[in-house]
């Protein structure tokens, strides 16, 4: 039995080394992931300020869309030089942002938005501004640049994708008018 | 052919009716014979009559047949192949080879389970732990988007207060530069001032007692505690965190200037 000893040990010991894979920042990294994050930090508390200030749900929605195009900025500069990890931290934010920030502030409003109202209006610009910040970094030639496709570069995709695809339900796109006889 | 020859040739037929042409010749010349060929026919025909009494022959057999040992190649095959695995349990290059195997598969494990198999990982096999203060600083902000009611709103503010001076005396004392901390700083004055101080007066009176104490006391201990880290640092640093622990005082100060009269000093 005692034979069995040693490799035991050894195994145990790396499952507890390597189930503890993600240590806390080092003091040295704390200040450096500052420097990286430092204008999302700002934007997230001065347009937080904002929002406290705001009764009107589209208002609130129109903020949180305001600080996920900073977000998608350092998404696209991330993607740019291939920092996979960081993309996929900042999607998973911009996706939680999105669905509950713009979506369930949206969909706060219910279903009874008239479809010429200017509430209406105002939904379909906060709709089509997500589109147009979330559009891109869907694309795979943005990823694709300078080498292939990585795992956590998919799951950023995949995070933008699932949080577009949900303000998209709650703001359908607005129906072609009907060309009028002559 | 002779009596003594026919009669064994009748002995050894198997139908003493039918017998060969040579015997019979002698047959129709020999009555004796004849008779012995009768009586022989006779006790051939009645043989099968003749009752078989109760055996346990068969029974016996069976069971002799049972207990005879198996077939020498056999038990030879099978006992070979457990004395070589115990000869190898047993023998002193079995506990480095089992560790050899463990790590083996535990490399295998480490290997399959971080990333799906065949995608290059350009940044390392190892996910770095993501940002505190970013993933706090969006919580409190979706605390904002939330919160319908004054009330929410004042308390996710204080919260966010809170967070970022925890932040600002972490990264004090991470040796971060005066001008992170004063980047800090600046935020969590804004917080106090234009978020907590001018929240509070529009929450509803009847919850003004439950809510503005706890977040008073948070202040006051918002500003013991930046003076005593203020105090471990240089200068430049120090300057910061004073200025924190001045815009908690201060909002402190309107807060209990609320409770008491109802309006903002």
């Amino acid at each position: 039995m005692n034979r069995f000893v040693l490799p035991l040990a050894v195994l145990t010991l790396a499952t507890v080394v390597w189930a503890d894979s993600t240590p806390p920042l080092l003091p040295g990294e704390k200040v450096e992931r500052f420097h990286k994050n430092q204008k999302l930090v700002k934007a997230l508390v001065e347009h937080g300020l904002d929002l406290a200030k705001q009764d009107d749900p589209i208002q609130r929605a129109k903020q949180c869309g305001s600080v996920a195009e900073f977000f998608a900025a350092e998404i696209r500069e991330a993607a740019k030089r291939r920092d996979g990890y960081r993309a996929a931290e900042l999607s998973a934010l911009l996706g939680t942002l999105l669905k509950t920030g713009v979506a369930d502030n949206l969909r706060s409003l219910g279903p009874n938005v008239a479809p010429e109202s200017q509430g209406m209006q105002e939904m379909l610009k906060i709709r089509k501004q997500v589109d147009k910040l979330t559009r891109p970094l869907e694309d795979p030639i943005v990823w694709l640049k300078d080498g292939p496709l990585t795992a956590p570069m998919e799951e950023a995709q995949s995070a933008i994708r699932a949080a577009r695809e949900e303000v998209e339900r709650v703001v359908p796109a607005a129906k072609p008018v009907a060309e009028k006889g002559l | 052919m002779n009596c003594k020859a026919v009669r064994t040739h009748l002995l050894q037929a198997t139908d003493p009716g039918r017998p060969s042409a040579a015997v019979a010749e002698h047959l129709a010349q020999c009555p004796a014979c004849r008779q012995w060929q009768d009586r022989l026919r006779q006790l051939a025909d009645a043989l099968p009559l003749l009752p078989v009494p109760p055996t346990t022959a068969k029974a016996d057999l069976l069971c002799k047949l049972e207990k005879i040992p198996v077939a020498p190649r056999r038990p030879v095959a099978v006992v070979a192949k457990p004395s070589r695995l115990a000869a190898f349990f047993n023998s002193p290059a079995f506990p480095p080879a089992a560790l050899a195997a463990g790590l083996l598969v535990f490399a295998f494990t480490w290997w399959l389970l971080p990333t799906p198999r065949g995608v290059p990982i350009a940044q390392g096999p190892r996910r770095p732990a993501p940002d505190p203060l970013l993933a706090s600083m969006m919580q409190r902000h979706l605390e904002l988007a939330r919160a319908k009611s004054p009330g929410a709103r004042l308390t996710a503010l204080a919260d966010l207060a809170d967070d970022l001076q925890k932040e600002t005396q972490a990264l004090a004392l991470a040796e971060a530069n005066a001008d992170d901390l004063d980047v800090l700083a600046r935020l969590y004055v804004q917080v106090v001032s234009q978020g907590v101080a001018e929240r509070a007066p529009l929450v509803p009176e009847a919850e003004r007692r439950d809510l503005l104490g706890p977040i008073v006391n948070r202040l006051e201990q918002t500003s013991k505690s930046a003076d005593e880290t203020a105090g471990k640092l240089q200068e430049n640093s120090a300057a910061k965190l004073q200025i924190i622990a001045s815009a908690a005082r201060e909002g402190m100060k309107q807060l209990k200037a609320l409770q008491q009269t109802g309006e903002r000093p």
